[in-house]
């Protein structure tokens, strides 16, 4: 029996989601968002260092659940096995009411001007499906500058000469005292002539819209915050929401299907309700937030006769794409004390090496790494040092607390092997297909991560690292927890998905506004840029529905 | 070395020996009370987390309660793990009984290390290993017995944060701005 019918529906309540759901509720709609995860709450955070989004060698946290969301992963041999949320290869972020935005690290990082325009400044790379987005970074400036001040960021980029125009400072200073990890990077960086600064982060450095500052506690990334310091949309926008009194959240479902009528327009979704029944839940809008593998899955499944190959698929694109970041950098070993105990980590960054190295395609931002649990730094012995026995107690007694990691993001060249597309054999708990991971990252990709990770070791040693471990770039499809791509945003729908608007090409009424939607993923952590855009395309779906075109 | 937190040398020591006392009280104790693993399969399991991690001048694996942190994921979380852990085990032994004669838990430290070394690289006859591949054990034996070691104590490891006072970590970890003043140097008993 289907509910009673609202003006939108809305499929995760993630960065992209949440920001939606806020817009749309203020605007006067009445919408649903239907989430597939719970609401954790503050209070109940454990910081558990084995069952995190972070450390998961027992588990996640925040979703989804171990056993009833299975996916397929094909390794560059094609070699096929079914792999569950707390591996790698599952490429997983998170599901619950703020979906990555709760335990995130939340880094707030703009996209420079290049970032939008890759293949104009680069031209075509062949492997590659490198290209522009179908909007600029001035386009994105309002929107950016929306996401900083109503989720709240923290940090000061003055500094950095890299970044792209920007109309008002953001709205918190970085926190105060630094660390010491910033104390014996920063030097060094400036001996080098680099440009290093405060990394920006969601995380509240003074009180800040009725939440406290940061406690500065170095479990932090992959965690919730006990404090409320940390800003995802769970804790800023999807409250706001809600307040409007024309806003539903509904936790514990599972969005099954788009269901279309006869001339291919949708009339709502159907989904497994907390009890695992089957709702139908109708709309005159719908749209898809549900993170970049599970909204193309949920396009992939939505079959129906005008749209056989699932929505927005008509030229094969939808799944395509799957990027995250190439994650590469060092670990310097140092004969001093590093370790202050003084999070959340991340603090000091540089973005000289984003773009402008002949020879390379694009680069990424550097910064220090996140916390290193007792647990990890135990697999993090350079190539000689025992991984056991006494060897092994005398390089984590000596080390532990005498090391600095330096890794960045490297942008990933989009490709079209990279993909997501339906298992034909598994289904999850609800008798759903679920995802098949498959692809490779790009071999000038690799090539780019690893400079990068030669100008990590290069400013460790600076800095007085006695030794220094690269992390250079693996094989296989980028995706984890900065996935994005699947559904690209561009003006021609023979290469693209979403229009500039984030609405299907050729179904009037279905939006898919996530990290899918991004044509390329810049050489940082995407979620300013989630939110970002979905200010953005929240605005132009207000005015549509003004206009009343979108009205079923 | 200007390092607020650190714990004098002597206190550790002696918080070493203390843990290591309470844990082998505790061992003794729990005989045939291991909720997944048989009294044999966690003899063999203690001698051999005990070379992953060996008492020195520090706390070891078993003084951590390496076991009692494996027994109980295995009860729980990973239970569905337990038939591969105890293939695991069981080869170990044969092997200790083949190469040697005698149980591992049994055997010389030397004469353990050099078994491991060998199921690590995977050099060890395969007749005893049909069902599990030696090194994918031998990474579960050591990634386990580091988390045991490692992890927090509410996981059934750790026992009086041994392994945090090694790396001279704040007890409790979590600090930051609410928690500034100097390690507690207080030692938990019982
Ligand atoms: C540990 C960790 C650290 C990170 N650190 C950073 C960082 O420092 N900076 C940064 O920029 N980014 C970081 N990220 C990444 C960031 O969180 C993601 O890029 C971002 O959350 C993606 O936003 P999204 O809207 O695309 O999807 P998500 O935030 O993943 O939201 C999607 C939501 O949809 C729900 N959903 C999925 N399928 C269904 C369905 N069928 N029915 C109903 N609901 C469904 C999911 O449960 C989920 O809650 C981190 C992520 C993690 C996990």
């Amino acid at each position: 029996m289907a509910l009673p019918r609202v003006n939108a529906v809305i499929v995760g309540s993630g960065a992209g989601g949440g920001v939606v759901f806020a817009e749309l509720a203020r605007a006067g709609l009445s919408v649903v968002c239907l989430e597939k995860g719970r609401w954790h709450s503050p209070f109940e955070e454990r910081k558990d260092d084995l069952v995190n989004q972070r450390n998961s060698a027992l588990g996640v946290a925040y979703g989804p659940d171990e056993k009833k969301n299975p996916r397929v992963f094909v390794d560059v041999e094609g070699r096929e096995r079914v792999v569950y949320p707390r591996q790698g290869e599952y490429s997983p972020n998170a599901s619950c009411v703020g979906g990555g935005t709760y335990s995130y690290g939340a880094q707030a990082w703009r996209y420079m001007p290049q970032d939008f325009r890759m293949r104009s400044t680069y031209g075509a790379i062949p492997g590659s499906t490198l290209d522009d987005w179908p909007i600029s970074y001035d386009d994105m400036e309002p929107y950016y500058e929306r996401a900083e001040y109503e989720i709240g960021v923290s940090g000061d980029v003055e500094p950095n000469p890299f970044k792209g125009p920007r109309k008002k400072p953001l709205p918190m200073p970085p926190m105060t005292p630094k660390s010491l990890e910033y104390e014996i990077l920063r030097p060094a960086a400036l001996r080098f002539g680099l440009h290093p600064f405060d990394t920006p982060l969601l995380i509240n450095s003074v009180p800040y819209n009725g939440r406290s500052a940061c406690m500065r506690i170095r479990w932090c990334v992959g965690f919730g915050c006990e404090t409320g310091a940390k800003n995802g949309t769970h804790n800023t926008v999807i409250p706001r929401a809600l307040a409007t009194g024309n806003a539903w959240l509904r936790t514990e479902c599972k969005v099954r299907e788009i269901l279309v009528d006869g001339h291919g327009r949708a009339t709502g979704v159907a989904y497994f309700d907390e009890n695992d029944r089957l709702q139908e839940q109708p709309a005159d809008v719908v749209i898809v937030s549900a993170g970049a593998t599970e909204s193309a899955r949920l396009l992939l499944l939505s079959k129906s006769r005008l749209h056989p190959n699932g929505l927005g698929n008509r030229c094969d694109w939808v799944g395509r794409n799957l990027n995250g970041h190439t994650y590469t950098g060092a670990v310097g070993f140092f004969e001093r004390e590093t370790y202050d105990d003084l999070g959340p980590g991340a603090c000091i960054s540089i973005c000289d090496y984003n773009h402008g190295t002949p020879g390379f395609i694009g680069g990424g931002m550097l910064a220090n790494e996140f916390i290193r649990l007792p647990t990890q730094f135990a697999g993090m012995q350079p190539p000689g040092t025992p991984s056991w026995d006494k060897g092994h107690k005398d390089f984590m007694r000596r080390y532990y607390r005498r090391h600095i990691v330096v890794v960045g993001p490297t942008q990933d060249l989009p490709t079209w092997d990279g993909r997501v597309q339906l298992d034909p054999k598994v289904k999850d708990h609800w008798g759903v297909p679920v995802l098949r991971i498959s692809g490779d990252n790009h071999p000038r990709t690799r090539e780019t991560a690893n400079r990068q990770a030669e100008r990590a070791e290069a400013w460790l040693k600076e800095a007085g690292a006695s030794f220094v471990d690269q992390r250079r770039a693996g094989r296989g499809v980028s995706g984890h927890q900065h996935q994005s791509g699947t559904c690209r945003m561009g003006r021609d729908p023979k290469t693209s998905v979403v229009d500039a608007a984030c609405r299907i090409h050729d179904v009037p009424n279905v939006f898919v506004i996530d990290a899918s939607v991004h044509v390329t993923n810049g050489g940082f952590n995407p979620a300013l840029t989630i939110f970002a855009n979905a200010y953005r395309a929240s605005e132009q779906l207000v005015t549509a529905w003004k206009g009343g075109g979108l009205r079923g | 070395m200007d390092d607020p937190y650190a714990v004098g040398r002597r206190v550790f020591l002696e918080t070493g020996v203390v843990a290591a006392a309470a844990a082998a009280v505790g061992c003794r104790g729990s005989e045939g009370r291991f909720r997944a693993l048989t009294d044999d399969e966690a003899r063999t399991l203690a001698a051999a987390s005990d070379r992953i991690i060996p008492r020195d001048e520090d706390p070891g694996a078993n003084d951590a309660g390496v076991i009692s942190f494996v027994d109980r994921q295995l009860a729980t979380r990973q239970r569905d793990d337990l038939p591969e852990w105890r293939a695991g085990l069981a080869a170990l032994e044969s092997s200790a009984r083949r190469r040697h004669g005698k149980a591992f838990a049994d055997l010389p430290a030397d004469a353990q290390t050099a078994l491991l070394q060998d199921v690590e690289r995977g050099a060890v006859e395969s007749d005893d290993w049909r069902s599990v591949a030696p090194a994918a054990f031998f990474a579960r034996l050591r990634d386990y017995t580091m988390m045991g070691f490692y992890g927090d104590p509410r996981h059934g490891g750790n026992k009086e944060r041994v392994s945090w006072k090694m790396l001279h970590i704040p007890d409790p970890p979590i600090r930051g701005r609410l928690h500034e003043a100097p390690s507690p140097r207080t030692t938990r008993k019982g």
